[in-house]
């Protein structure tokens, strides 16, 4: 039912915009093709239709599982950070800045991957809300990178414990939503 | 452990504050002359960066990353302003002389022009999240200048090898390219690689554009680039085909002519139609989230919790619209025909569109980094032109609004994911580029109407069969005559629109903007920049995502930069000898 609504969307689309091309003759607004435009159009729609609706039934299927992995992600990384607040100060700033690199690559890197999976599970809002509360984290990352990097240990104190509060929240409305997730598929 | 230098970040500071705008003025200055020369203007970001790395960092030597990227939003704020500026006010002196009519007064354009740019910056700062944070656009330039902000630190000094041979590989290129050492009759003209092999027809276009520039495009994004080179194929090589195969073009055209042709009358505004469905479908399919956006925006405004701070309030950005609205409507009143009602309308039409505008720009930068400005400006005229009756000097106003606008909303953008790089406060860098960018638009009218005025009889210093073509200006005249003859494609627009619809309904994110931009852009540039994403997909699959993110995005940025710099430095060369 996927293959076959993208299959006839893309040949909806084709047809439509190989039709759109025509000029009108003369003195006349529209191509005297329009019928088969608006055809074409027809079943780029009911191709669309039948896409939307085969997506939505294997989302339901199979997305708890991606949003339990990016819980976990989100978990390690909590834990990362919670190790790394405790040392930070011992480090200097190329090892402060080789274990930010660590964190982004190995756990916020991935989920960030994941966004598409993320919006198609939860949702354009709750996805939404996830993906804001990561990105900001990763943002305070680079934040803290660049003062390490600056050699201004004032700022890494201040920004710190907004980091770690954005990726908790990300983990705390991952968890929340992927919990209610799963009571909604059982039932 | 640390050498502690500094208690407080530097990052908002006065020296970057008068650096930023010292060099946006010089860049406005140099870019709108060069804009009037050549046809074409350049983004000042790399080299504002550049610069501030010098003298923040090297010359006064306590300068940070985010203070630079302070510098660079102000400077690319202020030159991004020139550049719809000079798109538009020489066409309207081109159009005095021909009509006698057309009174130009300077006061309502410059009015115009700072609600523009103000208004530009505000529409777009509710997208920030769904551009940066949730759809994480690759806006290659932003990239780019972020790159080499941070490749000062020491911890940086791998990515700054990888920018530097990045740097190098373009420039040498670019090099051999400009210099015509390379050049080939049939095979390498220009900046071209013919790939005919003198067996596939012209209207194939079967081109590849050797720009470093477009194929590091393409290398940072990947697979999210792919609709874009889906889109150039289908424009080139399925509907171009199918019209010589049907007969729908005139016989007896030459390949120069007959290209010319299927460009000008059926892929290009069916491009521009798609475009605009698919942004304005995408709006209301991303609404929710926008909608979410705007409420995080209202919340950081009321509360105080340990996020807030780091967003403009959103009373301040309903302050500052209506404010340039207001501006909007006074300029539109204060021109000869123009109604009070025809002025209201025009406002409220012309922000709404300008919002739409501005977020096509802003994707298509994010994408891409081309910006299809001719496009929205041919639109602008358009729809501008039937709301007022006709009136050109109207009209063009409200076009320079729209392109003042849209420049800044892509400035923006890019200048956000900078400093999401680097970590940088959104609110600060928002802040600088709304109370400094409408410099630019002093500046930049000041500069034109002096130019103007330098010719003979105080009048025609620019355009055709002067030193200064202005080349961009006879473009957007031949789009006025379009329309006040009714030869505007309406029906591309419209048929295109909706297919933009359909396509901005798919579920790959700027699926539609994508195909829609590639059918209004030459073959050669969506092949150049999809072997850059087909050769990004292979090494992600070799390599994985991390050696992708931290070798091929500075090499990608070395390549932009080396490029965009060579072009400077070969402007500068042809103007000056």
């Amino acid at each position: 039912m996927r293959i076959l609504g993208l299959l006839l969307f893309l040949i909806g689309i084709v047809l439509a915009l190989i039709s759109a091309a025509k000029l009108p003759v003369c003195n006349t607004n529209w191509s005297d093709i329009l019928p088969f435009y608006g055809l074409a159009i027809l079943l780029a729609f009911v191709g669309l239709l039948l896409y939307r609706q085969s997506q939505s039934l294997n989302n339901l299927t199979y997305n708890s599982s991606t949003i339990l992995c990016i819980v976990k992600l989100l978990l390690e990384l909590i834990v990362e950070m919670d190790k790394l607040e405790a040392e930070i100060f011992q480090l200097d700033e190329t090892e402060l800045a080789q274990r930010i690199n660590i964190l982004l690559n190995k756990y916020v890197l991935p989920c960030n991957a994941a966004r598409q999976e993320i919006i198609e599970s939860l949702g354009n809002y709750k996805g939404s809300e996830v993906l804001i509360a990561i990105a900001q984290g990763e943002r305070l990352l680079n934040r803290v990178w660049s003062a390490a990097s600056d050699g201004n240990t004032q700022e890494i104190y201040r920004v710190y414990p907004k980091i770690q509060y954005n990726f908790k929240e990300a983990y705390l409305k991952c968890l929340n939503y992927q919990t209610n997730l799963l009571i909604f598929q059982k039932e | 452990m640390f050498n502690d230098k500094n208690n407080k970040y530097r990052e908002l500071t006065l020296v970057a504050v008068l650096l930023g705008i010292l060099q946006g003025i010089i860049l406005n200055i140099a870019f709108v002359y060069i804009a009037l020369k050549l046809g074409f203007s350049i983004g000042g970001s790399a080299i504002a960066a550049i610069l501030g790395y010098v003298f923040l960092r090297g010359i006064l030597r306590d300068g940070t990353i985010v203070e630079n990227n302070i510098n660079q939003t102000i400077a690319s704020g202020i030159n991004s302003t020139g550049t719809g500026v000079a798109f538009v006010l020489p066409t309207l002196f081109l159009l005095s002389v021909q009509n006698q009519n057309l009174v130009i007064s300077l006061w309502p354009l410059l009015i115009a022009g700072i609600g523009g740019a103000v208004l530009g910056v505000i529409v777009i700062i509710p997208l920030r999240k769904q551009l940066i944070e949730i759809e994480r656009l690759r806006f290659p330039t932003g990239v780019a200048v972020a790159t080499i902000i941070r490749s000062g630190a020491a911890t940086g000094f791998d990515k700054a090898k990888l920018l530097g041979i990045g740097l190098l590989i373009s420039a040498i290129w670019k090099l051999l390219i400009i210099s015509c050492w390379l050049e080939v009759p049939g095979i390498l003209e220009g900046e071209e690689l013919n790939l005919s092999f003198g067996i596939l027809p012209a209207y194939l276009t079967p081109a590849i554009y050797l720009s470093t520039l477009n194929f590091a495009a393409g290398l940072l994004s990947g697979r999210s680039g792919l609709p874009f080179l889906f889109g150039g194929i289908l424009a080139w090589w399925v509907i171009s085909p199918s019209s010589v195969y049907m007969a729908w073009t005139p016989a007896g055209l030459d390949d120069t002519a007959l290209i010319s042709f299927i460009y000008s009358e059926m892929l290009r505004p069916l491009g521009i139609g798609v475009l605009i469905g698919a942004a304005f479908m995408e709006v209301i399919l991303n609404f929710s989230a926008v909608k979410g956006a705007i409420h995080s925006l209202i919340s950081v405004s009321r509360n105080n919790s340990l996020t807030c701070k780091d967003e403009m309030s959103f009373t301040v950005l309903i302050a500052g619209g209506i404010t340039a609205i207001l501006f909007f409507f006074l300029a539109a009143w204060s021109v000869t025909g123009v109604s009070i009602i025809q002025a209201l309308l025009v406002s409220v039409l012309g922000t709404l569109w300008l919002g739409l505008a501005g977020l096509i720009v802003a994707q298509c930068t994010g994408l891409t980094d081309i910006s299809p400005v001719s496009g929205i400006a041919l639109i602008s005229v358009t729809i501008m032109m039937f709301a007022l009756d006709g009136n050109v000097g109207a009209a063009m106003l409200v076009t320079l609004v729209v392109a003042v606008a849209i420049g800044q909303s892509a400035d923006m953008m890019q200048d956000l994911k900078t400093g999401f790089m680097v970590g940088s406060r959104p609110i600060l860098q928002q802040i600088v580029q709304l109370t400094t960018s409408w410099l630019g638009v002093i500046v930049s009218c000041t500069v034109i109407y002096l130019l103007w005025h330098g010719g003979v009889d105080g009048q025609n210093g620019f355009g055709p069969n002067t030193s200064l073509p202005a080349p961009q200006a006879t473009v957007l005249m031949s789009v006025v005559e379009a329309v006040q003859n009714n030869t505007v494609p309406v029906d591309k627009f419209v048929l295109g629109g909706i297919i933009g619809v359909l396509l901005g309904s798919a579920p790959l994110a700027g699926m539609g903007v994508l195909v829609g931009l590639a059918m209004y852009l030459p073959l050669s540039i969506t092949l150049g920049y999809g072997l850059g994403c087909l050769t990004q997909m292979f090494i992600l699959k070799k390599k994985g995502e991390a050696f992708t993110e931290n070798k091929i995005v500075p090499l990608a940025a070395g390549l932009i930069i080396g490029e965009a710099l060579m072009d400077v430095g070969h402007v500068i060369f042809k103007m000056f000898l």
